[in-house]
Order: C-alpha cells, then structure tokens, then sequence
C-alpha cells in the first residue's frame, strides 16, 4: 500500500493543505513547530481513525491535541492510497458530532463506510502492529513491554495466516482465571475434617464397645433381659409344688404306720429278727434230736453262716448218704495205720494215716467258715438278746404279728409279712428324708435368686444409667457417621473439581511449552536478522547481536559481551532501529506499507546514518517517510545519491 | 397364608446427604415403614418377614420403641425379624436385649435356627448376623435341609452377594421351602415360577438404585403360591439425557430440565446428562439448577462443536496447530484421556478466542 497524497481540511495548526507523496524516500523537513508532527499524525489517523482515549497509545488523545480551534467544523481531510494497483479515496471527518468516514474505489466508484474494509486493505496491520514496528520514533531505552510483547507474539505468528493473531498471554490469562474458578470451589478442609470424623467415630465406638461389654457382664444384665431369671424360678417354684404334693402324702401315709420315726421302726425290726431267732431255736431245739447228732447241730449251728441272719435251722441240713461212706472210708483208714504201726510196717503205716487225714479234712471243709463264726458269734449280739424261752419267744412273736398284722399265728407267711412290711416303710421314710431335703434345697436357691433379683433392681439405676450412656453415645456416633457420608460426597466432587484443574493445567503447559518451543525455533532468525541489519547499519561485519529469551539485549563484539546499558547513546538507538526493521519484516513479510520515521537519527553518526539509508532504500519495500528538523538527512541522502521526495513545511 | 415379605428398609438412613432433600427422604423411609405396617393390616396378613437390615445403622432405645410400638398395633400379624449386615447384633446393646411385643420374634441366633408359629402351623427359619461380614458364609448356609413334615416352612435369608454370604438360587430354590424370602439386595426380584423372591429395599436409598421399590405380598395356597411386588416408594431416581447445540444456554437448559421434571414428577430425583456439542462456553453450575427441583448431578458428556480438521489445515504451522496434535493423539489409558481431551477443548476455546479479541491482538 502506498499513500499517494492527502488533503488536510483540519488538523492541528494545518488547514487545507495538501501534500503529494513518492513511492520511495520522502523527506519531510521543517523548523519546530512547523507542523511535521502534525502531518505525521495526520497520516496515522487517516489510517486508523481517531479513537478517543483508549489505551496507552492515545495517552495524548489525539482528538484534543488536533482538533483546530478555529474551525472544529474542517476536523479531517481525506487520503489517497494505492492498494494492488487500485486507488482509494479516504475521506474521514473526526469531528466528534458528525464523525464519519468512507472509502471509495477510484477505479468503480464503490463507496464503502466499513472502517473492515480500510483494514483489510491494509493487509491486516493494527494500529498496535504499527506503532510497534514501522512507526519509528526516538527510541526509550529498554524498549518496553510493548515491543518484547509484540516481537514475542510476532515470532509466535510466524506462519501464520495475517487474520488470525495468537495472544498467548491472553489464552493463559483466560485459562488461569479459570482454575482459579474452580480452586475457589475446592473445599480443602474436606479431607481434614474427614479423617477428624473417622478419628472420632473410631473413639467413639471403642467407647460404646466397652461399655456394651459392661453392660453384658453385669450380673445385673440378667434382670435386664427379665425372662431367664424368671423361668428358672417359675420352674423351680412348680418343682417344689409337686415334691410338696409327694411329700405330704408320704407323710400322711407314715402317720398310720404304726411308727413315730426311723429309729422306732429299727428298734422293732430287730426285735421282731430276735424274736424269730429265738423262737426257731427254741423249736428246734425241741423237735426230734436223735435223727441229729450234737456234731451235726453244732456244726449247723456253725453253719448259720452270715452276721446277724437267721442261723441255719435243723431241718436244713440233711445227712446224706455219701457223708456215711465217707465217715466208713476215714475210719477204715485209721485203722488200717494203726495196724501197720503195730505191725512194724511204718511206711503204709504213714501212708493210711495220711490218706485218712486228707480224706477227713475234705469232709470237714465246708464247716471250717462256720466254724470261725461260730466262734465270733459266740461274743457279738446276742448277748443283749434276752434268753427266751420257746413260749416266751412265741408269745411276743404273736403280740406283735396281731398289732401290726392283725393275725397272730406264728409261720413264716406273717413272718415274711411282717418283714416286708417293715421294709416298705423303712423305704418311705427314707424317700420321705430324701423329699424333704430337697424341698429345702430348692427353697434356699429361690430365695437366692430373689436377693439377686433385689440387688438387680438397686443396681437396675446403675444399669439405666449405663444404657442411658450407650444410648447417647450411639445417638452421637449417628451424627457422626452422618456427617462423614457428608463430607464422602464433598471428597468426591473436590475429586471432580481436581480433575479439571488437572485438565486445565495440562492445557496452560502445553501451551506454554509449545510457545517456548517456537520461540527457540525463531529467536535464532530473529536473532541473526537483527544481527545483520545492525552489522549493515555499523559496516562491521563482526560483532553478533544477541537478544535472549527475555528480550536481554547483548553485544558480543568478538572480545566480550555487552549489555545493552553500557553501549552509547547511538549504538542502542541502532540497536533499536534494527529490532524495528527486523520485526517490521516479519510483520510484512512480502506486503508493503509505509515506512515512517520520525526524529529517529539526532544521535547516528553520518557513515552510520547513510549505511541506515542504504539499507531502508534497498531493503525496505514500500514508502518511506523521514521527518526531520535537520539539513543532515537531506545531505546525507544526496551525497550517497539515493534519490528522494523532498517536501519543505 | 398371606405373607408381607420385607427387608433392607434402614431406618435412620439419611440418603444423599447434604442435598436439600436429604431430611425429607429420612422421613420418607420411616413413612414408608409405616405404610407397610398399615398394609399387613388391611391385608390381614398372617405374617410379616423383615429378613434383616430393619436399621441402617445400630438403632438407639428410641428408634427401637417406635418400631415395636408399630408392631404391637398388629396384633393379629405374627413378625420375624432377622439383623442383617448393617444392624448386626451386638452384646450389650439396646438392640440385643429388647423386650419386643408379643407377636415379634426375633430371631437371635447366628446359626440357622427355626422358629415354630404355632397358630399358623408354619416354621420360620433364619439367622442373624453377629458382625458385618459373618466369617463362615457357606457353613451357614452349607447345609440348609427342609424338615419332611405337615407344617409350613418359611426360609428367611440376608445376603447373596460376594462378601455377605453368596447364595446358589438354584439350588435354595429346590430345597422345598414353602417360601424363600430374600434380601440385601435392594433391588427387587422375583423369580420366575418359584416361590422365592428379593423384597428390596421400600425406598431407594441412592442414585444407583433406579427403579420401582416396595414390597413382596405373598399369598401360600396348599398346592399354590402367588407373588406380586407391592410399589410403596415415594420417590424414584430417574435418569435423563438431554441433548444440546451450541446455541443452548443456562436459561434454556434450565427450561428443558424443569420440563422435565415436571412432566415425570417433581416429587423424584433426577439426574441429567448432557449429550451433543455445546458452544464452548457453556457453563452450568450446582447454583444454577439447585432451585428446579431434586437434582442430584449434572454430567456434561456434550463436546464443544469445534470441527477439529479445519481448524488444522488453518493453523497448520502454528501455534494452534501443534497445540492440537500435541493433545488430541488418542493414547494411553482411559483416564489420562479424558484429562487429555478436556484439555484440547478448553485450551482451544482460549486460543480461538484470544484470537477474536478486537483491538488488542490485531
């Protein structure tokens, strides 16, 4: 694009004015305050308009400064441009109350009022792009934020297409706003408090368990369950009321007996055994002895063999016939040694005597037990035993058949009678002993089990107040375990929460890598296109210009490395101006636009100030606008024979 | 023989906690309890099963009273009660020692264990748990055998999954029990043909659990047997999909989302999912929907509308470009994916639209 001329109809101290341009180098020069400034400003607006205010670029706000007093009415003028061979007329008018601007295709007459149009045309530069590369003013040291930012995202452009332009810092600020969002939903005491909670419960419970224990071996607890302690005594009640029953009609049956108690019954059992002892013997006695020898009597007296039984009576034993042969073989030997002895034969002699003894000794065997009771008894019980005679003994055998029999005969029916009688009551007063003790066992283990029952109601306060505990206790661990849930789902949505600021950080650092990726990729060029531009503006071919990742400027003049303080005054503005031609060549690429530079070589020394101008004329493609105050451009130029538009103001 | 089988009601439960609805849905499984009772009542019910779980958590002296003050207002229905994993028994506790009302037996023991209704000539059999996870499960339930006699015999049983006694279905269902009433599961399931069935849970007790709730009615014929779920729930959880275009808002995403809710019930808990391409800059937060109605999550599957390819070719070389190829490479594992893939969308979005900004990037 190149701007063909223009017409100022107010602006600033210019009014109705018009000035032509050249294609090439224009050198525009006049006295302060002749209106270079203004005609600079001029061209720029035309450009982009006046936008009141905004910004830092319009920290002087151009509206205020340009507006002509005189005539506010003529604020604007118009502009002609040549784009791709076609030419514009911009017509702008910056007057605040009828502002207004319009284009118009020379070629087909088209108007347009669309500023898009304008912008398009030239190329896609912003006002911003502008003032950062090809606006060229006296440099402030230490270029600014401005300048890294844009030769930051210039580099990060490259390759780009012209309509879209990355703004990194701006996609990461968004980014970071956003996990900041998302941290401020974070509950981070969540996790804390939780494991509070579990510490709590965990206490809590122990508690509970220790006192539920209490309460399960308290023998209290048994009347707190109520039923066991009661079945055992409602059975043991009903077990007494049945050994009761039995016990009462024992004893009725007893009253009729005949027998106060045991110790009566023992006295007349014995006496009755006397009284048949006796009686037998008596009869016995007797009865036909001459069947029986005294021997055999004795000897079944001594066969009445057990303690305290009924001895064996006469007709008990009977003689028998091999008895007989036997008493014959025993004397037929005894006599047979006897003989022999006489007879001098001592050995047969022996032998019958023995033969007579073994035989003697085999009869007599069966007696010999009866024989040694004999003679126990004959000291034992008996002697308290009154020597009754048979009628004596009978008479009081029949006495006591009559009183507890009713029948006095003496045999031996009544006499079993009698006995069995005897012992059926001994066995009634035994069960009746029995019963009895056991009716006051069972007494005694109630009245036991009802102290445990009072003790139990007096602990029964200690045993509410345990359950009142646990009750509480449980009532809290409730509450706990409630809020723990509570605190499970906020765990879970922080969790939720974590992962999109996981998402959001991989996002922000793979940009940020990337960006320092290109940025490594394109410095060296940048780098080394600065570096040349200089060494052109220099004439020194050694001698590297060195721009670090925080845009550190340094030069490295073969010896030592210099940072961008401790170079002159010139040397830095040369510096700068080949930052600006560097990027402004990344920015273009292979469009056109105007070069502008405005007071920029007060401090360049002539070889340097013409090598700069060499450059910009076989370099720089498009216009060139120098303004300056100074004969010096103009006669540098002419010396070095680069031809030039000379405009006087 | 008419049979109310239930189970897993947990009482004292507070389901999704910390959401408004919370309390009300406590309330809610209480009132349901109670409409059982009621039911075994109208029904005249011979017997009502709770297979364990009555509470969710140990109950206190309270919460037990209340309970056997509604069992003793149904004379006339005989109740078995079982502890399940949840209200386990405990030496000690209140729970343990109750003294219930008259037509309630409990049954204590942790080995199976029959209980004989004389009334009703039947024998109820089960167990209760002593801790959360009953050591020997399969000794417990190794050996059941149906006594051979004319009473009617009813097997109650608390499990059926891996860790809380696994059940082989097929083979209780052979054992000859007139009826088999399970639970633990909290969804309910009859089985088909035979007289044995999962009661679930009445209420549903979290978002997982989708579905009608209630109970079983059983009805024991000699020869027959007849089972019908009883729906009691007074809420359900619904699931829902909507789908967006990138001109959705919050203000029409809300409208969609209360239309909904009104049309299926105001009275249930929902959950959205979002399907289809959003704008980029959608963003819905809990505050947003919170006072629609019982929304319980909002989960974002729609992707931004970014035609992936053509934003390539532009920006093949720069910036955005390699932005792209850096993250959108489908790798690894299912995780690191998402992460990945949420980080393209939101990281583009960022660029795109530092690159829309007027004036300060041109």
């Amino acid at each position: 694009m190149i701007i063909k001329d223009v017409h100022i109809s107010g602006f600033g101290k210019l009014n109705n004015a018009d000035f032509s341009f050249d294609s090439g180098i224009n050198l525009i020069c006049g006295h302060n305050e002749s209106g270079k400034s203004t005609l600079h400003s001029f061209i720029f607006h035309m450009l982009f308009g006046i936008n009141r205010a905004r910004g830092k670029a319009s920290r002087l706000d151009a509206y205020k400064k340009y507006c002509p007093w005189d005539y506010p009415d003529s604020f604007g003028g118009s502009m002609r441009i040549e784009a791709d061979g076609i030419t514009y007329l911009i017509e702008r008018s910056f007057n605040a109350s009828d502002k207004s601007f319009s284009i118009t295709n020379e070629a087909t007459g088209e108007t347009s009022c669309d500023e898009e149009y304008l912008t398009e045309l030239l190329g896609g530069i912003s006002e911003n792009d502008f003032n950062s590369t090809l606006n060229i003013r006296q440099s402030g040291i230490n270029a600014g934020d401005d300048m890294s930012e844009l030769i930051k995202r210039q580099i990060l452009n490259t390759g780009s297409t012209a309509s879209t332009n990355i703004d990194v810092q701006y996609a990461v600020r968004t980014l970071n706003d956003k996990k900041k969002e998302l941290a401020s939903e974070l509950d981070n005491d969540a996790r804390k408090k939780y494991y509070e909670v579990q510490d709590n419960i965990e206490a809590l419970r122990d508690d509970l368990e220790q006192r539920q224990s209490e309460i399960a071996s308290s023998p209290a607890y048994e009347e707190a369950h109520g039923e066991a302690l009661k079945q055992v005594n409602t059975s043991l009640n009903d077990n007494s009321d049945a050994l009761k029953d039995e016990y009462d009609a024992l004893t009725k049956e007893l009253a009729d007996c005949g027998f106060k108690n045991v110790a009566e019954l023992a006295a007349v059992d014995s006496t009755h055994k006397n009284l048949c002892r006796m009686y037998q013997t008596a009869k016995s006695s007797d009865e036909a002895s001459s069947q029986k020898t005294t021997d055999k009597e004795d000897a079944s007296v001594m066969a009445g063999s057990m303690y305290g039984k009924e001895r064996v009576s006469i007709e008990d034993y009977d003689i028998k016939m091999v008895d007989i042969i036997k008493g014959s073989i025993i004397s037929l030997f005894f006599i047979i040694s006897i003989v022999c002895f006489v007879c001098g034969i001592k050995v047969l002699g022996i032998i019958s005597l023995l033969l007579a003894l073994a035989i003697a000794a085999y009869t007599a065997l069966p007696f010999l037990p009866g024989m040694a009771d004999y003679f126990k008894k004959a000291s034992s019980d008996d002697e308290a035993v009154p020597a009754f005679s048979k009628e004596q003994a009978a008479q009081e055998l029949s006495r006591l058949y009559i009183e507890y029999l009713g029948s006095g005969d003496i045999n031996r029916e009544n006499r079993d009678r009698l006995n069995a009688y005897l012992s059926d009551c001994k066995a009634k007063f035994s069960r009746l002993s029995e019963l009895g003790s056991k009716i006051q066992s069972g007494r005694e283990r109630l009245l036991s089990n009802k102290e445990a029952i009072l003790n139990a109601k007096e602990n029964n306060i200690e045993n509410a107040k345990l359950f009142w505990e646990t009750d509480n206790i449980q009532e809290q661990l409730d509450a706990l375990e409630d809020e723990k849930q509570r605190l499970e789902s906020v765990l879970e949505k922080n969790r939720q929460i974590n992962d999109e600021i996981a998402s959001l950080d991989l996002a922000i650092n793979t940009i940020k890598d990337i960006s320092s990726d290109l940025y490594h990729q394109n410095t060296p060029s940048l780098n080394s296109s600065v570096s040349s531009i200089f060494g052109k503006i220099t004439g020194k071919s050694e001698g590297e210009l060195l721009i670090s990742d925080n845009l550190n400027i340094t030069l490295n003049d073969g010896k030592r490395t210099i940072p961008l303080h401790c170079l002159s005054q010139g040397t830095i503005e040369q510096i700068y101006m080949s930052l600006r031609l560097a990027t402004a060549d990344l920015l273009l690429k292979d469009s056109e636009f105007p070069l502008i530079i405005d007071e920029a070589f007060a401090m360049y020394d002539n070889p340097r100030l013409a090598n700069t101008f060499r450059y910009i004329f076989k370099e720089h493609k498009g216009q060139t606008f120098i303004f300056s105050c100074q004969n010096r451009e103009k006669l540098v130029l002419e010396k070095i024979n680069i031809p030039f538009n000379f405009i006087k103001l | 023989m008419k049979i109310i089988h239930t189970g897993d009601i947990h009482l004292g439960c507070t389901p999704d906690i910390g959401a408004p609805w919370a309390r009300k849905r406590q309330a809610d499984i209480w009132r349901t309890f109670e409409d059982i009772i009621r039911l075994a009542d109208e029904k005249q019910a011979d017997l009502l099963l709770i297979c364990g779980d009555l509470f969710h958590r140990q109950p206190q002296l309270k919460q037990i009273k209340a309970v056997n003050q509604l069992f003793a207002s149904i004379k006339d229905t005989e109740i078995v009660i079982t502890a399940g994993n949840h209200d386990f028994l405990v030496f000690g506790s209140p729970y343990y020692s109750f003294n219930w009302s008259d037509n309630v037996h409990f049954i204590k023991s942790p080995k199976l264990t029959g209980v004989e209704l004389v009334k009703l000539n039947t024998v109820v059999h089960g167990f209760s748990y002593y801790e959360q996870s009953p050591a020997d499960a399969a000794g417990l339930v190794g050996n059941i055998i149906c006594p051979d006699d004319d009473k009617r015999h009813i097997l109650m049983l608390h499990g059926g999954d891996d860790t809380h006694i696994p059940l082989n279905f097929g083979a209780l269902a052979r054992k000859g029990f007139d009826y088999t009433a399970l639970a633990h599961i909290h969804k309910p399931e009859l089985f088909e043909n035979l007289p044995m069935a999962y009661c679930g849970s009445p209420e549903p007790l979290d978002k997982t659990e989708r579905g009608p709730h209630g109970c079983i009615f059983a009805e024991l014929d000699d020869k027959s047997f007849n089972l019908r779920f009883v729906p009691l729930a007074r809420s359900a959880y619904i699931y829902c999909k909507i789908k967006i275009t990138p001109d959705t808002t919050v203000s029409s995403l809300r409208n969609t989302m209360a239309h909904i809710i009104q049309e299926k019930g105001s009275h249930n808990i929902f959950t959205f999912t979002l399907i289809g391409t959003n704008s980029g800059e959608l963003v819905i937060n809990t505050e947003d929907y919170a006072d629609i109605g019982n929304i319980i999550a909002v989960n974002d599957e729609s992707t931004p509308g970014y035609d992936l390819d053509a934003i390539l070719s532009e920006h093949k070389n720069d910036l955005i470009g390699r932005f792209i190829d850096t993250l959108a490479d489908s790798s690894s594992d299912e995780a690191a994916g998402s992460t990945k893939i949420n980080a393209l969308y939101y990281g583009l979005s960022a660029l795109l639209k530092s690159t829309d900004r007027d004036g300060g990037a041109k």
